[in-house]
């Protein structure tokens, strides 16, 4: 899921100069369960500014609303009275919900609320980390199922980078090397032949070092266009 | 010292029981706090205690269990995690994170609670006064 980080309320209280009808727009997939912008951390958005409003007589109306997935242009507009009544929208999704509501309504002023930080797990309550950077193509299948894209700090294709001692990484001995972790599994799955397999160099051109990438499925268009003759277009 | 406004959230196993244990041994609250009894701190959300300050509390003082004997086994975990959150916020926002204190005792510790609550309205009153005008009076 996409894990994200609440901005510190006086980043955001900066972003509100000159507004009155404010609203705090939040998202009930991915970062409410990363605990950034689901309905509590609204509520607490709004209690923090409510507060900061009633110590310097802002006067400020703050809204608050959470969308079932603010990527999706359908649930966006359900509320869109509520936008088009703001003096302008907080967005407490990802980057992608801000700009979903940024690009359908671009004459009201957007703010994203949150910092999308990674594409993630919750590995326990409090706790999350980067499992995956959406590289386009990818390897696990022979890494045992370990991703060394994100979790390697070098993202190393071909082995451990020689700088790994006891099974962590030395660029944060909190982490585990992840491949000491892809020899451990592959080990424990009788593949220790992948490991000495070498792998080409990846093709980073399928990542965003490619540019901005886009999917298009013609099988699902409604109304096929010379679009269709596109299986992936960057 | 100016009237100040404390409340205390206080959970009902064994804060509660401290409290009357001091009560019983003829120790008396300090005037500026009211409690708000709780079934558990664990429960206690950080937008209550923002919500708090603006409605006119001068400073919030969270009553939980030990957190090695906690009735609820972690609420006062979460609680102390709160009122961490909230003192981050408040150093965010130019607020005094002082405002908002973690207390934890046990049944048997009435007196060491008191005191605590004690130096608590101290350390409150000395802060500069706030603007809010909300429903604690």
């Amino acid at each position: 899921m996409i894990i994200g980080e609440r901005k510190p309320v006086s980043e955001i209280e900066k972003m509100l100069a000159g507004k009155k009808k404010i609203l705090l727009s939040g998202c009930k997939t991915c970062v409410a369960i990363s605990m950034a912008g689901g309905e509590k951390e609204v509520a607490e958005l709004a209690s923090a500014l409510r507060l900061i409003s009633a110590r310097d007589g802002l006067d400020w109306e703050i809204e608050e609303n959470v969308v079932e997935r603010q990527c999706e242009k359908e649930w966006v507009r359900e509320i869109e009275p509520k936008i088009l009544g703001a003096d302008c929208v907080v967005s407490l999704a990802c980057g992608l919900g801000c700009q979903t509501i940024a690009d359908l309504y671009p004459a009201k002023q957007t703010y994203p609320g949150l910092n999308t930080s990674f594409l993630g797990v919750p590995e326990e309550q409090g706790v999350w980390s980067e499992k995956c950077l959406a590289c386009g193509d990818c390897i696990m299948f022979e890494t045992g199922g370990i991703c060394p894209v994100s979790r390697c700090a070098k993202s190393m294709r071909n082995g451990a980078c020689g700088g790994s001692a006891d099974g962590k990484c030395e660029v944060n001995l909190d982490t585990d090397c992840a491949w000491n972790m892809i020899y451990e599994r592959l080990k424990l799955q009788n593949r220790l032949d992948l490991i000495t397999q070498i792998s080409a160099p990846k093709d980073w051109s399928k990542s965003h070092s490619g540019g901005r990438r886009k999917i298009v499925r013609k099988d699902l268009l409604i109304q096929p266009t010379d679009r269709t003759d596109m299986e992936v277009k960057k | 010292m100016s009237k100040i406004n404390i409340i205390a959230f206080v959970c009902e196993n064994h804060a509660l029981s401290a409290l009357r244990a001091a009560s019983i041994a003829g120790e008396t609250l300090p005037e500026s706090v009211k409690i708000v009894k709780m079934p558990c701190t664990g429960r206690l959300e950080t937008t209550q205690l923002i919500d708090t300050i603006t409605a006119g509390a001068d400073g919030i003082i969270v009553v939980g269990c030990l957190e090695d004997n906690c009735f609820h086994d972690v609420g006062s975990m979460l609680a102390r995690g709160r009122v961490n959150r909230i003192k981050d916020l408040f150093k965010d926002i130019k607020m005094e994170p002082e405002r908002v204190e973690m207390i934890n005792a046990a049944s048997v510790s009435g007196a060491m609670l008191m005191l605590k609550m004690r130096q608590f309205e101290d350390k409150v009153a000395a802060l500069p006064a706030l603007p809010f005008k909300g429903a604690i009076k």
